[in-house]
């Protein structure tokens, strides 16, 4: 292959020109949309019939065990959720677990990239071994969580005690705390993703600037704050766009950890979707709840997205 | 010792106390899986223990287990293969002739909680009575698989030099050809790494497979939680299995590690 | 393991000659051939009976698809395949206590006293033989909609050690229980009073008991919610302050997984909660208070001391196309034989009269618990582990909100009228 690629140019370029001419001339080249069909045909299937679905549900107060075919109510279900406390509580909540997320991900997993972006012995091996919290099972590392933050028999506590705090919080157990306990939960999970994603955009950064800076005599701080930072800006915004996806969704710990508790201080909006929809059988309202949340992250992610092209 | 030996040394001890502190909590999992129910519960905790080989002869003994583990990797398998023969030409498109139709579809799916096409879905299936087989879980998994797959391939597509693809398009190569004959070959480490990661997220997957699955089809991470049992919960068979759940992915993630970044990050930039 | 089943009756004295022939001439393989499907969650009779399945099949030539599922899951999926896929479950396992409302309204349990009254049922198997007022249980507006396999009460454990070291006997009454509790309490030892649930859904169960100890009930003649009753306002009180003041600094959201790994460990003086968790006690596997625990009727209040009684059992689907072959599978499996198996595995209190009175379980129980169920059965409040609505979810998680609210020192009046506003509306629709 390698010798065709040495063609001449001139050769290449007429090929080029030759597809160009093609499409210019209002043939259409039928081959991208051939070899996206399937793909949108399955897409369409398992997503965007069921979003269809799940918006014609959310029109109807539907019951699955079915005591009451389901009934047209119009926009009463989401009538209903402005005023539905634990709704807009479980927002709130939602918004503070992400945020919480978010201040506490990124800072800590740009530090780890700094941290790793520099040369010593084993590094590479540490980079390595960065992701296994990523990829643990969530579901099972939820409970060995569970177990080590227990408040009287766990290893968090003991932990503590060496270092001489005799009363931590009660983590899942305190209202206050359990949202931040899952947060680091969460937090202990992906900030390896923020940091191998800052480790790629530090190893994509041109040289140069930080070579004139040096012979400017700039010191460490100063190279961050002025150089590295604004130029890892966009990096930082794709790490944030994805973990603000993920945090705006969370379900799968608070499920296996608290449950939503204590009574409801870490029910997300996920959670408590789960609940209404599939444990309290009224399916239309859940599927009300479900859109909002779809809208809430497609908001928050479009923002991050434009944020990000204004920093290019 | 040098300046540069000392700066080495404080990286060497940072590094590893950091990594060290994450890696920690899958320490005490895999410590516990060798501890009895009274050692794991005890307070202050104990390091030095009988060690117990009981647990894991637990899990291997319940009948049941090679099941989930047999379930986990047809669902997974299929979904992640699946994912592949969809989304590669997908990925072709949208990396070479710019169809960014389906990638804003693909980055709609990543946003959308799953919990909106589930509901959806079980409604769906009940209906035609498909609840709890194995084809309603791969295609449900399919919302996720399909989309990471698209979005890495665009990322490793991309790097193919457009030479290479142009001059076979020249020598009468047609696209199905172009595909298999030189796109395939020279992305095999990125399809390998897609495979791998799509297989870790479907393997890993929790929602989908509490609502969807049923005791015949049911995968590992639903099948985790049954060791709470009516009374009790068995905190050292507990550990065991999630050992054992989460020991294939970090194999398989560790043999990938090099481009899982590139993975997360090349649909997030180029959307 | 399952004995012969003639050698069973002779142990319980049910047996003569007469009657062994006559067991024998009940064609027990009536139904070869058929294939069931049952949907049952995570207990330990469900386990038992998956590992007795090969030996029914022997006996029967029935075979059974035995789903076990985690509860949660078998409260999503059994309602909706009941609903949507008729015919698809041909026995399930009901907790009447939660189901009995919601499936008897929709029709999906096959009634049994068509069966256990002709020549569908073996005539030794001993419907007289069940204690009648734990049949009571299974029972739905007069129709037997399942058959009860153990009696699940509650009960007051306590750290005999911890108490004689504190000079407390065993409190009898709820105000010995508080003060016995708050002397107890010492958490610089780290070691709690007394233990209970502390999450207000799983607390409706534990909670229950106090409610009708001091004289309420949840719901009235008519059916409608009386949470809002001083009674109801008085036990949540007391509640609230038993908890708070000698409960784990973390009672808040605590659920039953980790309230009896704190007694069991000794890190708690009392504990209330089923008295199925004696066994693991008494397990020296996991426990280390093997030797001092023990167990005592529940403390009396005003209106006496009345635990909640429930059970769970198996039940035939009306849908089902095999009722007669999944009624001789629930024969087979609750049979006086096969108790005497289930409860030398399970150790749980057996729902029938000659198996509880017989050496097979008397033997396996300490002392105090034969004597402390014995006293609870008679005031025991049939499923009473929550009130008999349709929407039991819902209405737990209201009940559960005014008991979260106490345990963080709110006014129990404010949160009984929260609590009756909340599930009237519910209820209403």
């Amino acid at each position: 292959m390698a010798d065709r690629a040495a063609r001449s140019p001139g050769v290449l370029a007429r090929a080029d020109l030759a597809h160009r001419t093609a499409v210019a001339r209002g043939r259409r080249d039928w081959t991208p949309d051939l070899l996206t069909a399937p793909a949108l045909v399955v897409m369409a299937l398992v997503m965007g019939f069921p979003l269809l679905y799940l918006g014609y549900m959310s029109l109807h107060r539907w019951s699955l065990i079915g005591f009451a075919p389901p009934a047209f109510i119009g926009i009463g279900n989401f009538a209903a959720l402005i005023g539905d406390e634990r709704f807009t509580n479980s927002v709130i909540r939602t918004l503070y677990f992400t945020g919480l997320g978010l201040a506490s991900n990124l800072p800590i997993g740009l530090g780890i990239a700094l941290l790793l972006d520099q040369r010593f012995p084993t590094r590479n091996l540490l980079r390595a071994l960065l992701i296994l919290p990523m990829v643990a099972t969530p579901a099972a590392m939820g409970l060995v969580w569970v177990v080590m933050l227990d408040p009287s028999l766990g290893i968090v506590r003991y932990l503590f005690k060496l270092v001489g705090v005799m009363a931590p919080p009660l983590w899942l157990s305190s209202p206050a705390w359990v949202v931040p306990t899952l947060v680091g939960v969460d937090a202990w999970m992906w900030t390896p993703m923020v940091a191998l994603i800052c480790m790629a955009g530090l190893a994509a950064l041109p040289g140069e600037p930080f070579e004139a800076a040096r012979v400017d005599g700039a010191n460490a701080w100063q190279r961050f704050r002025f150089i590295t930072f604004p130029l890892l800006a966009p990096t930082l915004l794709v790490a944030a766009m994805l973990r603000v996806m993920d945090l705006l969704k969370v379900i799968d710990i608070v499920y296996v950890m608290t449950g939503g508790g204590p009574g409801h201080a870490s029910e997300t909006i996920n959670l408590y979707n789960y609940l209404v929809a599939l444990s309290y059988d009224r399916i239309g309202y859940g599927s009300a709840v479900a859109l909002v949340l779809f809208a809430l992250v497609l908001v928050c992610t479009l923002a991050l997205i434009r944020l990000r092209r204004a920093t290019i | 010792m040098s300046r540069r030996r000392f700066r080495q040394a404080v990286l060497l001890v940072a590094g590893w106390a950091v990594v060290g502190a994450f890696l920690a909590p899958l320490a005490w999992m895999v410590l516990g899986s060798f501890k009895t129910t009274v050692d794991f519960l005890a307070y202050p905790p104990v390091l030095l223990f009988r060690p117990t080989l009981a647990n894991y002869a637990k899990v291997f003994a319940d009948n049941n287990f090679p099941r989930y583990v047999f379930n986990s990797a047809v669902v997974a398998g299929g979904a992640t293969l699946i994912g592949l023969l969809l989304g590669l030409p997908a990925a072709y498109a949208l990396a070479r002739y710019r169809r960014t139709a389906v990638g804003v579809v693909l980055l709609a799916a990543r946003m959308a909680p799953g919990i909106a096409f589930l509901i959806p879905l079980f409604v769906m299936f009940l209906s035609v009575h498909m609840v709890g087989g194995y084809a309603s879980l791969i295609a449900s998994h399919l919302i996720f698989t399909l989309p990471l797959t698209v979005w890495m391939m665009v990322g490793f597509i991309e790097a193919i030099p457009r030479e290479i693809e142009q001059a076979a398009l020249i020598d009468g190569c047609r696209i199905p050809g172009v595909l298999t004959r030189i796109v395939v070959p020279l992305t095999v480490q990125g399809i390998a790494a897609t495979s791998i990661l799509a297989f870790i997220a479907s393997w890993n997957n929790f929602l989908f497979a509490l609502v969807l699955s049923n005791d015949r089809t049911k995968t590992l991470p639903v099948a985790v939680l049954g060791y709470i049992g009516y009374n009790s919960i068995e905190w050292g068979t507990l550990m065991a299995a999630a050992t054992f759940i989460t020991l294939p992915v970090l194999v398989l993630a560790l043999c990938v590690q090099r481009y899982i970044v590139r993975g997360l990050v090349a649909g997030a930039v180029s959307g | 393991m399952l004995i012969g089943r003639r050698t069973a009756l002779g142990l319980i004295g049910a047996g003569t000659l007469a009657s062994a022939t006559r067991a024998a001439a009940f064609e027990w393989e009536r139904y070869s051939g058929s294939q069931l499907r049952f949907m049952v969650s995570i207990h330990p009779w469900t386990q038992w009976a998956q590992g007795q399945l090969a030996a029914l099949e022997r006996d029967t030539g029935i075979k059974i698809g035995w789903e076990i599922l985690y509860e949660d899951q078998l409260r999503q999926k059994l309602p909706l395949t009941l609903r949507a896929d008729p015919g698809a479950v041909d026995g399930f396992f009901t907790l009447p206590s939660w189901d009995a409302a919601a499936f008897s309204r929709a029709g999906w349990y096959a009634p049994l006293d068509k069966f256990i009254h002709s020549d569908a049922t073996a005539p030794d198997w001993g419907f007289a033989d069940f204690f009648p007022n734990i049949l009571k249980i299974h029972q739905y507006n007069g129709v037997q909609i399942g058959i009860p396999i153990t009696i699940e009460l509650q009960g007051l454990f306590v750290n005999k050690a911890m108490l004689a070291a504190k000079q407390q006997g065993v409190p009898t009454t709820l105000d010995t229980l508080m003060s016995s509790a708050k002397a107890l309490n010492d958490p610089t030892k780290d070691v709690a009073g007394i233990v209970t649930r502390g999450d207000g859904v799983q607390a409706v169960y534990t909670f229950a008991p106090f409610l009708f100890a001091f004289g309420g009930r949840w719901l009235d003649e008519r059916g409608k919610p009386e949470l809002a009753s001083p009674a109801a306002v008085n036990a949540l009180k007391y509640y609230g302050e038993l908890l708070r003041t000698a409960g784990p600094p973390n009672i808040l959201g605590m659920q039953w997984k980790t309230t009896y790994p704190l007694f069991q460990q000794a890190h708690a003086a009392m504990f209330i909660d089923a008295t199925n968790f004696m066994a693991y006690f008494k397990d020296p596997s996991q426990s280390r208070v093997v030797d001092q625990v023990g167990v005592a009727t529940l403390p009396a209040g005003p209106a006496g001391e009345h635990s909640t009684v429930i059970s769970w059992g198996p039940s035939i689907a009306a849908s089902s196309k095999h009722q007669e072959a999944t009624w001789l599978a629930i024969q087979w499996l609750t049979s006086k034989t096969a108790m005497i198996s289930s409860t030398r595995t399970t150790h749980l209190p057996p729902s029938r009269q000659s198996i509880y009175n017989s050496d097979v379980y008397m033997k396996s129980v300490p002392p105090d618990m034969i004597a402390a169920t014995k006293e609870e059965i008679p005031n025991a409040v049939p499923n009473g582990a929550n009130p008999l609505v349709i929407p039991v979810p819902e209405v737990r998680a209201a009940i559960g909100e005014a008991i979260t609210a106490v345990l963080q020192g709110g006014d129990a009046g404010a949160a009984a009228n929260k609590m009756q506003k909340e599930v009237v509306s519910i209820l209403n629709g």
